[in-house]
């Protein structure tokens, strides 16, 4: 059965993020929004090819 | 409060958000191109409970919680490919 | 939340330029000149001039930072050659 939390969410995750980019960074919020997504799609690549493990394996601070 | 006192007000406040956008616009550039300057250095991470290691920098995530390098020189050996955790670490520092 | 992770933009706008001494976790301290402040994570970015004319940069991580004293403010020239440490080459000649 399809219940009420298989409903798609009215709101893009996408769009949530921008307003909150906009609301603190007003004019300048697609230029920071721009850097940050190719910084996290380097970092997405970066772990996806290359697997890394945490170091070190536990945390040294909780 | 009158109407003109509340407008202006309002304005003192937009003007004021406005400044607080603008600052945090310059400081956030600021640091997202250091991090992008820091690509493939060789940086120096000092870490709680007096670790040191180094590592070539490869990328951070956008909330700076972790970063991932390759060649990390620990204590114990060499990690070819590594992820540390931004709580774990004090300082870290490189040339330029 | 630390005191230093709380402040506002505008207040870690007022570090920037400034060359201050930072107190870190585990009584680790640092010296230099403020680049930025992260206002995501208050990671705070200190460049400090090496002898051989490089620059070495530290930043301390937001959750470390205990305390942050100003000691001096950059002069013009300080001030130009930190604004311009990560610009891309083609920026820093439009800005010249």
């Amino acid at each position: 059965s399809v219940g009420r939390s298989a409903q798609p969410p009215a709101e893009k995750p996408g769009e949530r993020r921008r307003a909150e980019m906009k609301k603190l960074y007003g004019v300048g919020a697609s230029k920071i929004q721009a850097m940050e997504t190719t910084m996290q799609l380097s970092f997405d690549r970066n772990c996806d090819k290359k697997q890394p493990k945490y170091w070190p394996i536990i945390p040294l601070k909780l | 409060l009158g109407p003109s006192s509340l407008f202006s007000k309002v304005t003192a406040n937009a003007a004021e958000l406005e400044r607080e956008q603008q600052g945090r616009v310059a400081l956030r550039e600021r640091y997202l191109r250091s991090l992008l300057a820091m690509v493939g250095r060789p940086v120096s991470f000092t870490m709680y409970e007096k670790v040191s290691v180094t590592a070539l920098f490869g990328a951070s995530d956008i909330d700076v919680l972790n970063f991932q390098v390759s060649e990390l020189q620990t204590p114990l050996g060499v990690q070819k490919e590594a992820v540390l955790r931004c709580s774990d670490i004090v300082a870290y520092s490189f040339e330029l | 939340m630390t005191a230093w992770q709380k402040k506002t933009p505008l207040e870690w706008l007022t570090y920037v330029n400034k060359e201050v001494g930072v107190l870190a976790a585990e009584k680790h301290k640092y010296q230099g000149w403020v680049l930025t402040v992260d206002p995501v994570s208050a990671n705070i970015l200190l460049a400090h001039p090496l002898e051989n004319g490089k620059m070495s940069i530290s930043a301390v991580l937001g959750h470390a930072v205990q305390d942050v004293e100003i000691l001096t403010e950059a002069d013009d020239e300080m001030k130009e050659k930190l604004a311009h440490l990560f610009m891309p080459e083609e920026m820093r000649r439009c800005s010249q």
